[in-house]
């Protein structure tokens, strides 16, 4: 665990390889690397282009362009109101209900546009998961949470529900405390164990992309540690984007940060550069620890 | 800063002056008792009355008590049971407790989930308009628009409208609110499943609503027990048992007696009037223990259940 951090930070590997997984993945090579291959590249698991949302008339946040590579890590960061929240939900179209709430600019999903009118916005947020700063698992069972996606979308039989839930249970770590009482309310677990819960439900609809919005401001440090390990192994296999207002989960975790500030995208890039080598002034006044 | 070691807000002088605070303390104390005692004032001044009311009545009721009222019908001289009152406020309310409910729940839903702000404020306040009607009015329009314009005559169905009319908007209010109650955070996960909304509505939200639901019924179905003005212009009266027909036919119902025969001459009327109150009463108790149990059982996975 300690050995994969240091590889990630490390300025000098090739960001996109960073993690042994990535090796021979041409597509997230093509992807991530400084320079695409010749190849007609793969589009992004995600990416935003001249995007801008607001609130009644209030913008929230301005022609941003980002690009979240398949199998990466990105992390969101920047001052409190800065727009990464707003920029997060509007990645599965969870600001769509909200009154008030407008947006230009285009948001793909491997290059199919999230906004197009044919585009089922529950199909988006089954693809789209989404794990939030506090935990809140369902008034359910443990197992009907873990099943709840499952269900909604019937994605299986109901015989297969009970191997749904001890597999999913078991990737976040936390079948062995819950095996025996998989029926009880899931509002007894510590704060840490009902995130990992909410994180098997949403693993349990096979999302491709998982977005996480602070997951671990809320928890104690065995317990976020347990959220990021889980999170750096799920990595190749499900692109992750993270809010988190801890610069040095971002730095441990992510391949890649953008930095937002005052309503725009300051500065994007690897992890390790905008960290170390930061282009704009704000970006390394914020990393540095001068403000914010 | 010179001196760190004083606690920001703290008067420099007070830091480690001991714990008392010269007369604050037995000011707050003092307001405490006092608030406490109007307080217990209040409550007894609600809670005497009602005792005393109750008392007398299952005093009344339970002297002369023969389980023979339970069984037999009333007569025509206003002596024998009220079996065929019993069985026409259950018909009664069971019937209000579908169409009203049926209809404030979907209501209450409509307003809490779907409705815009306008068409929200236009439903909420036509439901709360209905809610100061009088219910006599109630009645007598019943009674011109059903029980004469309609030819139904004094009939269940008639009952059944009224007195839904009457209830529709206690259970729509109770039903909103405690649906707003919810956590969004219930809304929010559902919908980043990717949970249909209405999916959500029955699997997740409603679920932590169910108890404030719940009590608006049975509010809704004490109101129809014990109303008297709507149905003595809907279902009139009968010594015979009702039947499920649903116009034309007389329907006999337990607050009847209580307000016509406590003003009869005889002795054998105002025992039924006592009678008729007590059966009331214990139908409202049983009522809300049965919810009571209902609520308890939806709410096993709950925060509130979790304890400790």
């Amino acid at each position: 665990m300690v050995k994969t951090i240091n590889e990630r930070i490390d300025p000098g590997t090739v960001p996109g390889l960073a993690r042994g997984r990535h090796a021979g993945a041409p597509a997230v090579r093509a992807c991530t690397g400084p320079q695409p291959a010749a190849a007609p590249p793969a589009p992004p698991a995600l990416a935003a282009h001249g995007v801008s949302l607001s609130f009644g008339g209030t913008a929230v946040l301005s022609d941003v362009d980002l690009e979240f590579p398949t199998g990466s890590i990105t992390a969101l960061v920047g001052p409190t109101g800065c727009g990464k929240t707003t920029f997060l939900r509007s990645l599965n179209r969870m600001n769509d209900r909200v009154p008030g709430f407008h947006r230009t600019g285009t948001l793909t999903l491997f290059g199919d546009d999230l906004y197009a009118p044919s585009a089922d916005p529950l199909v988006v947020r089954r693809r789209v998961g989404m794990l939030f700063q506090r935990p809140n698992p369902f008034p359910l069972s443990i197992h009907e949470n873990v099943v709840a996606g499952v269900k909604a979308h019937r994605l299986a039989p109901r015989s297969k529900l009970r191997e749904i839930t001890e597999s999913r249970l078991r990737e976040v770590g936390l079948w062995d405390a819950v095996a025996d009482r998989l029926g009880t309310s899931p509002f007894r677990l510590s704060g840490g164990q009902q995130q990992l819960l909410c994180l098997a439900r949403a693993l349990a609809v096979e999302p491709d992309v998982l977005l996480l919005d602070e997951p671990t401001s809320s928890l104690d440090p065995v317990s976020t540690e347990a959220v990021e390990h889980l999170l750096s192994t799920l990595a190749p296999a499900i692109t992750i984007v993270v809010v988190t207002h801890n610069l040095a989960q971002a730095r441990r975790l992510s391949d890649r940060t953008a930095f937002f500030f005052d309503g725009r995208l300051a500065e994007s890039g690897e992890t390790a550069q905008v960290f170390e080598q930061p282009v704009s002034d704000a970006t390394r006044r914020y990393v540095t620890g001068r403000f914010g | 800063m010179s001196d760190a070691s004083v606690p920001i807000g703290l008067p420099a002088g007070r830091a480690g002056s001991g714990l008392v605070a010269a007369g604050r303390m037995a000011r707050r104390r003092l307001v405490n008792r006092l608030l406490w005692g109007i307080a217990g004032l209040m409550t007894a001044s609600v809670g005497i009355p009602v005792a005393w009311v109750l008392a007398g009545v299952v005093r009344k009721g339970v002297a002369g008590w023969r389980w023979s009222v339970l069984t037999t019908t009333t007569t025509s001289a206003n002596g024998g049971g009220l079996a065929n009152a019993i069985v026409g406020t259950t018909l009664i309310v069971a019937g209000v407790v579908v169409i009203a409910g049926g209809v404030g729940v979907a209501g209450g839903v409509y307003l809490a989930e779907f409705s815009g702000a306008r068409q929200g404020s236009i439903v909420r306040g036509a439901s709360e308009v209905l809610a100061g009607v009088p219910s006599i009015v109630l009645g007598y329009v019943g009674y011109v628009a059903l029980v004469y314009h309609f030819h139904w005559g004094f009939s269940l169905l008639a009952a059944w409208i009224v007195l839904s009319v009457l209830c529709v908007p206690y259970i729509v209010k109770t039903t909103e609110v405690a649906l707003r109650n919810v956590p969004t955070a219930y809304r929010d996960g559902s919908e980043a499943l990717g949970m249909p909304t209405s999916y959500a509505l029955r699997r997740v939200v409603l679920r932590p609503a169910l108890p404030g639901i719940a009590t608006g019924l049975i509010v809704a179905v004490a109101i129809a027990l014990g109303e008297t003005a709507p149905l003595l212009y809907t279902a009139s009266w009968s010594d015979r048992f009702p039947t499920t027909q649903l116009t034309h036919a007389n329907v006999p119902f337990l607050t009847y007696p209580v307000w016509t025969f406590y003003n009869l001459p005889s002795a054998s009327a105002h025992r039924l009037a006592a009678e008729a109150a007590l059966i009331l009463i214990v139908m409202v108790v049983v009522l809300i223990v049965l919810s009571r149990i209902v609520v308890a059982r939806t709410q096993r996975h709950t925060e509130n259940s979790s304890g400790r």
